[in-house]
């Protein structure tokens, strides 16, 4: 880590399984370092970074998604439009189409597809973002209104806020569908928050596959170890992955996170912790996007 | 006039489907030739997104006047009202034939 100050990486935590620590492991890190670092929280379905981090607001956008707003007097009904949307959000039979305003992907397929040009740009409030400060640590969140179909237009927003002066950490969405590949996309590492659970490995095993298609890096942390009967670094011998940081199954770390506190800020034991995953990460990083050139 | 009817099976004795966006199939029932078709929805059925829009826009395409079905979405029922189809509720577990005999004695409430 000599090079400080100019690191600008982007490290995304994601799970498969929900509940094993993405926000708690993120977040600890975060703590513990003392350069600046942006994080994302990109779980805009239940975004709780905010909680841990208590900066004020200190700004607050409205996000915004195309729709398509169809003139009548030029539509003639053909319905070229509807037999494109990949998500069902229009129909038609003969008459302008009607739309589902909250089943568009905002994809502007209707309005290119249309031959008569009757689609122009409308757009709808999908959701919000919220920036805090708290320390070193700069805080956007994400959140989708209620209702919204995909939490995805949201995170792509949040992606184009990264700055790449400082390191950027994604606290990622749980599963491994849709919302995490947007949330991993272009990461230079994914650090994989595990228990050794049978649900907790099966998910994994998920995640594993996930970031090796899209030729991202990845580490994992084992979470509450002790917590089941699965064996993790006998599971991660046949992938090739780091086993990054064990983390005991402690009532401690429950008791703080039930008050919203970090771990790192009331035990010296946990700060050292994070300090030793923080610097195996940063080389963990450095290495794979040095092995990349 | 034209009924629809969602169903499980292709027969006047076939029970109602209770699904309307992933309903099997769909009986349409023309009032004056006392005749009928039925029209498969495996593909709308099959969708992983829009299911209702989509099997309300292949009804409303067919010229139907009335729709009797258990269950209809929010925004499949939109769409009917935007086409003027005027939507019934039946109820569960009838045959299609109950279910046109109870609208044509006007024992049905709009949906």
């Amino acid at each position: 880590m000599n090079k400080g100050e100019k690191d600008n990486f982007v490290v995304v935590f994601a799970s498969g399984k929900g509940g094993t620590g993405k926000t708690f492991v993120a977040l600890n890190t975060a703590k513990v370092l003392s350069q600046k670092i942006t994080v994302l929280d990109c779980d805009v379905e239940e975004p709780n970074c905010h909680i841990f981090i208590k900066g004020d607001l200190i700004e607050k956008t409205e996000t915004t998604l195309f729709i398509p707003f169809v003139n009548k007097e030029q539509c003639n009904g053909c319905g070229e439009c509807a037999r494109f949307c990949e998500k069902k959000a229009l129909i038609c039979w003969g008459v302008p189409p009607i739309l589902f305003p909250e089943m568009c992907s905002g994809c502007e397929g209707c309005k290119m597809v249309c031959p008569l040009n009757a689609i122009v740009d409308s757009e709808r409030v999908v959701g919000r973002i919220e920036i805090r400060q708290n320390g070193n640590i700069h805080l956007i969140s994400g959140i989708m209104n209620i209702g919204q179909e995909s939490p995805v237009p949201i995170i792509r927003t949040l992606k184009r806020m990264i700055s790449r002066d400082n390191i950027s950490f994604i606290d990622a969405p749980p599963g491994s569908s849709c919302s995490v590949v947007a949330s991993i996309l272009k990461a230079d590492y994914v650090v994989l928050v595990a228990e050794e659970t049978p649900f907790g490995l099966s998910d994994l095993n998920l995640m594993i596959a996930l970031s090796k298609k899209m030729g991202i890096p990845a580490g994992v942390v084992n979470n509450r170890k002790g917590i089941g009967r699965e064996n993790l670094s006998e599971f991660l011998k046949e992938f090739g992955i780091p086993l990054l940081c064990e983390i005991p199954y402690d009532k401690n770390i429950f008791n703080a996170y039930s008050k919203g506190e970090l771990i790192v800020d009331i035990s010296l034991k946990y700060n050292s912790l994070f300090r030793d995953f923080a610097l195996r990460l940063f080389n963990e990083v450095e290495k794979r996007k040095n092995g990349k050139r | 006039m034209k009924i629809a009817i969602p169903s499980l099976g292709s027969e006047l004795s076939s029970p109602v489907d209770n699904k309307l966006g992933r309903a099997e199939n769909f009986v349409i029932y023309d009032t004056l030739s006392k005749s009928y078709e039925v029209l498969e929805n495996s593909e709308n059925k099959s969708l992983s997104q829009g299911a209702g829009t989509k099997t309300a826009e292949m009804i409303i395409r067919k010229k139907v006047n009335v729709l009797l079905a258990n269950n209809v979405g929010p925004k499949a029922l939109k769409a009917f009202e935007l086409a003027n189809i005027k939507v019934f509720s039946v109820p569960e577990g009838i045959s299609v034939e109950k279910a046109l005999n109870l609208y044509n004695e006007g024992k049905l409430s709009l949906s």
